[in-house]
């Protein structure tokens, strides 16, 4: 009878111990992207990319990470919708938007509900504020490795023609501040609206001020058209970008050429995403990975009562202090306003694949 | 709740646009795609004078009707001389107009990159910065334009519009004056239309030229064939369903991989099915 007793208290206790009876609390990440509409292909990337981050956590976190995604279609409207969701109905502890457009709405609503964001977005206002932060290799940085690029290969004219959208303008903006001082002439500066499929009065102006290098930014399909229209114009200067190359149909288009990319991802993160979802990670999927892993790394290190989630002041708190947190995409820091550094890359075009070219001298990242 | 919320304010500012383009499209017979345009310089009216300037949001307001109001005039003026095929054309090429306004002229506009930090209004020296208070003050504006729609309507100027809709030749005979009719409510449904987009931009706090655009006006006209052509409570309805729809499918529960397109798919099935029951909309009296 005693030895019974003695079982009985030993299975209550057990099952009454915080141990047995508490589950991890589960922290809800909630993703607003577009999963339809023409840039779906963007928001599946990022689905995918969350999700083997979520499969990449080791077992003994404190607490479960759990993904949602809501589609925002890239518009403001249906992102302000998703993001009020995710926070109001859903309960996210986090959330991530992707595009400059889309992080400006989601940012304020963030910012009102106190809860943390984490844009992927060229716009540095995304970041505004004390719950938002931003990770994408900022315009600056791109500027400025292009800029220190040009100067080192010894090109001193430059004939710049840019697509008329958020992330390029802010390029450009930069891009021209960073010319300052080098020598370096730009020929052309022409903006050029979404849509257009006949640059050949651009590329004719262009080509009239003799550069030594055209600098072309645009998204598919306009950036094929033109650069096709480049050639069929007689023009053999040397053609280069930033991140369009990566982001074309076409990269055989631009063999041999060179050009400055957003952060390169490390380690296995390119071949685990082909191994399991059997294709290459689409723009942004290696900064959702990392979002992902600074979310829980602010989560895991924000002090709270053991069973208990952390204020969001103390996750805020503990991702301002990410100091070289090894992500894919390098070694990253937060600074004070929010954004997550990353340093471009230059990359150049082999048999139709981008591949690493040189590494750029690395700016401080409290240059932004 | 705040999901609800951020539902019932995105309705309120699209019943003001259906309400505003069911005056000219179901009561007059225009099909005007010039409507974004309108949305989107209210818009921005409030957008750049509020972060610029430094006005009040009800100034700001009143200077995007105004504003509206007399590029409305302008471009009334041309239009009101058109009829069915000629006057959609038009009136189209007055949104790509103002669009490419938006995108290209930086300095001013902002160009792709749009305005952000659009403050909330302030009353009496309290600022709606919850959404339930911004619910409040853009259900009170759709109440406005909803009873101004009506009174409209009911009176001899509206019995004039439809008339001028079913025959402005008749019109004509019984000695009304089909161009000035088509301007004047032309105008008083731009400067409707602006009211939406001033919401709009303290709603979200951001304005860009991506919601300025074509398809935006064929969204809302979809919301008025839907809700009924002609009817003030059609616009409304139609405006309710075409918000509400798309956000309660996202929870029917679909697998995670395929939830957001069988939502677009069940969305489209469901326009079809409530256009082939009632082609002339669910609350419509006039059918184009």
């Amino acid at each position: 009878m005693k030895a019974f007793i003695a079982a009985c208290v030993l299975a209550l206790s057990l099952f009454v111990s915080p141990a047995f009876a508490q589950e991890k609390p589960v922290v809800k990440i909630g993703a607003s992207v577009p999963l339809t509409g023409s840039n779906a292909h963007i928001g599946e990337g990022i689905k995918n990319a969350l999700d083997l981050a979520l499969a990449s956590l080791p077992a003994d976190t404190k607490y479960t990470y759990k993904i949602m995604m809501e589609d925002d279609g890239l518009e403001a409207k249906k992102a302000a919708s998703a993001a009020n969701k995710l926070i109001s109905v859903d309960k996210a502890d986090a959330v991530i938007s992707v595009s400059s457009g889309t992080g400006n709405v989601v940012s304020p609503i963030a910012e009102q509900n106190k809860i943390v964001h984490f844009g992927i977005a060229s716009a540095a206002s995304v970041a505004e504020g004390t719950y938002n932060f931003n990770h994408w290799t900022a315009p600056e940085e791109e500027a400025r490795a292009m800029a220190a690029e040009l100067q080192k290969r010894g090109f001193k004219k430059v004939a710049a023609l840019f697509m008329n959208q958020q992330g390029v303008l802010a390029i450009r903006d930069s891009f021209k501040t960073h010319l300052e001082g080098t020598g370096i002439e730009l020929t052309t500066d022409e903006v050029i609206n979404p849509g257009e499929k006949d640059f050949r009065s651009a590329i004719a102006k262009a080509k009239s001020t003799n550069p030594d290098i055209y600098l072309v930014i645009f998204f598919t399909p306009e950036l094929e058209i033109l650069v096709k229209q480049i050639r069929e114009a007689g023009i053999t200067t040397p053609v280069t970008s930033i991140e369009a190359f990566s982001l074309s149909n076409e990269p055989a288009l631009y063999e041999g050429l060179w050009y400055v990319d957003s952060a390169e991802a490390k380690g296995s993160f390119y071949t685990d995403f082909e191994k399991k979802f059997g294709k290459a990670p689409a723009f942004g999927a290696p900064n959702a990975y990392d979002i992902v892993n600074l979310i829980v790394k602010g989560y895991e290190t924000a002090p709270a009562p053991p069973g208990v989630k952390p204020s969001m002041e103390n996750v805020v708190s503990a991702l301002h202090q990410v100091k070289d947190f090894n992500g894919v995409l390098g070694p990253l820091s937060i600074d004070d306003k929010g954004m997550v550094f990353s340093a471009a890359a230059v990359k150049i075009i082999k048999d139709g694949k981008p591949v690493l070219a040189g590494t750029v001298e690395k700016a401080s990242p409290s240059a932004h | 709740m705040e999901y609800l919320i951020n539902i019932s304010i995105l309705f309120s500012i699209y019943g003001i646009l259906a309400v505003s383009l069911n005056l000219v499209m179901g009561y007059t017979g225009l099909v005007s795609l010039a409507h974004a345009a309108f949305y989107g310089i209210g818009a921005y009216a409030t957008a750049l004078l509020m972060t610029k300037v430094g006005l009040g949001f009800f100034e700001t307001i009143l200077c995007g009707m105004l504003l509206t109001g007399l590029a409305a005039l302008a471009i009334g003026t041309v239009l009101s001389r058109f009829r069915d095929d000629y006057y959609i054309i038009a009136s189209a090429g007055f949104t790509v107009i103002v669009f490419n306004i938006l995108m290209n002229w930086r300095e001013v506009t902002g160009g792709a990159v749009g305005v952000f930090g659009v403050p909330r209004p302030m009353i009496a020296g309290t600022v709606l910065t919850s959404n339930l208070s911004f619910l409040g003050l853009s259900l009170v504006f759709l109440a406005v334009v909803a009873g101004a729609g009506t009174l409209i309507v009911r009176s001899s100027f509206g019995r004039a519009l439809k008339i001028i809709r079913e025959d402005e030749d008749v019109a004509l005979v019984f000695g009304y004056r089909p161009l000035h009719y088509k301007l004047a409510i032309f105008v008083i449904s731009a400067m409707m239309a602006s009211v939406a987009g001033s919401l709009l931009a303290s709603y979200l706090m951001f304005v860009d030229p991506s919601t300025f655009t074509l398809n935006e006006n064929v969204f809302v006209i979809a919301m008025i064939v839907l809700g009924g052509l002609a009817d003030i409570r059609g616009a409304l309805l139609g405006a309710a369903l075409l918000i509400g729809l798309p956000e309660a499918l996202r929870f029917t529960g679909f697998p995670d991989d395929i939830a957001a397109q069988m939502q677009k798919l069940t969305y489209g099935l469901l326009l079809i099915v409530l256009i082939f029951i009632r082609p002339q909309g669910i609350l419509g009296k006039f059918r184009i």
